[in-house]
């Protein structure tokens, strides 16, 4: 296979992904950064965003002017981002951390598509190697998913126990994204494409 | 495999090289050396034409089958 041509679609890509990988590396280390911050100083006032979902029971307490208006309506599946003051504490250090584990993680599936794009453009994509890293995208993306419902899960758990708002309740499992699983789904499909195409290949190579 | 190559019993009986064969048929000594020990998965028609013109024989000069124990 001839390698990829240096304006390609796939240049792009790898343009793209390097972009991506130099910015969350960037994150990454601000993470590192912050952690050691509210380690070693007394950090200020900080405000942190936490992922919640809650139910809402919306009262019309102005007169209604609507002819056809709704007294009583609720917002079931509600979800958000619960800004709070935080001090220096074990909630801190534990969202930190989470956060630099999911940066390294999504760092770590940016430099394996790194290496499937460089192989692109080498002309040899079809390897063992990179059905595996593929694989491995697909199954961190999905993991990826129900990382994030955990946490809404958790930020749901902390809201519940500290925030008090008349007519909102917080609580509820958040559901798994059905797209981000998808996503993952596809990326393993194209996984399993590959592994036939590497053994396609294969034979290929050895038919003379 | 099941199909062996019989190469190198031909090359010997018409007292040739590989590399030799290699230059005649314009197939790299690599490739020739990977049918010759057996690791090749495919042969193509054209490939085989060109050994049995070479080689004035026929294919089942070359390939034999082998029962699988």
């Amino acid at each position: 296979m001839p390698p990829a041509r240096k304006h390609s679609f796939s240049s792009v890509v790898k343009l793209l992904l390097d972009a991506s990988w130099y910015l969350v590396a960037l994150g990454l280390c601000l993470a590192v950064c912050l952690l050691l911050l509210v380690a070693f100083s007394e950090p200020g006032e900080m405000q942190l965003g936490i992922p919640v979902t809650f139910e809402m029971t919306l009262r019309a307490d102005a007169p209604l002017v609507l002819p056809a208006a709704v007294e009583q309506a609720r917002i079931a599946k509600g979800s958000g981002t619960l800004i709070v003051p935080i001090g220096r504490g074990g909630f801190l250090y534990a969202t930190v951390t989470t956060l630099i584990v999911l940066l390294a993680i999504g760092l770590w599936i940016l430099d394996q598509l790194c290496a499937v794009f460089r192989t692109v453009r080498d002309g040899k994509p079809f390897t063992a190697a990179n059905v595996r890293r593929i694989r491995w995208v697909g199954v961190g993306v999905i993991l990826g998913e129900f990382v994030a419902s955990g946490s809404a899960l958790f930020g749901n758990y902390y809201a519940a126990g500290h925030v008090v708002s008349d007519g909102v309740r917080f609580g509820g499992i958040p559901i798994v994204s059905p797209t981000g699983i998808m996503h993952g789904l596809v990326i393993l499909a194209i996984a399993e494409v590959f592994r036939t195409g590497t053994r396609l290949d294969e034979d290929q190579s050895l038919t003379i | 495999m099941a199909i062996r190559v019989n190469l190198d019993r031909v090359l010997l009986d018409r007292r040739l090289s590989l590399t030799e064969l290699a230059d005649r048929l314009g197939i790299t000594l690599a490739n020739l050396s990977v049918l010759k020990t057996n690791k090749a998965r495919a042969i193509r028609f054209t490939t085989l034409d060109a050994l049995c013109r070479e080689l004035q024989c026929q294919p089942a000069d070359l390939l034999e089958h082998v029962p699988e124990a």
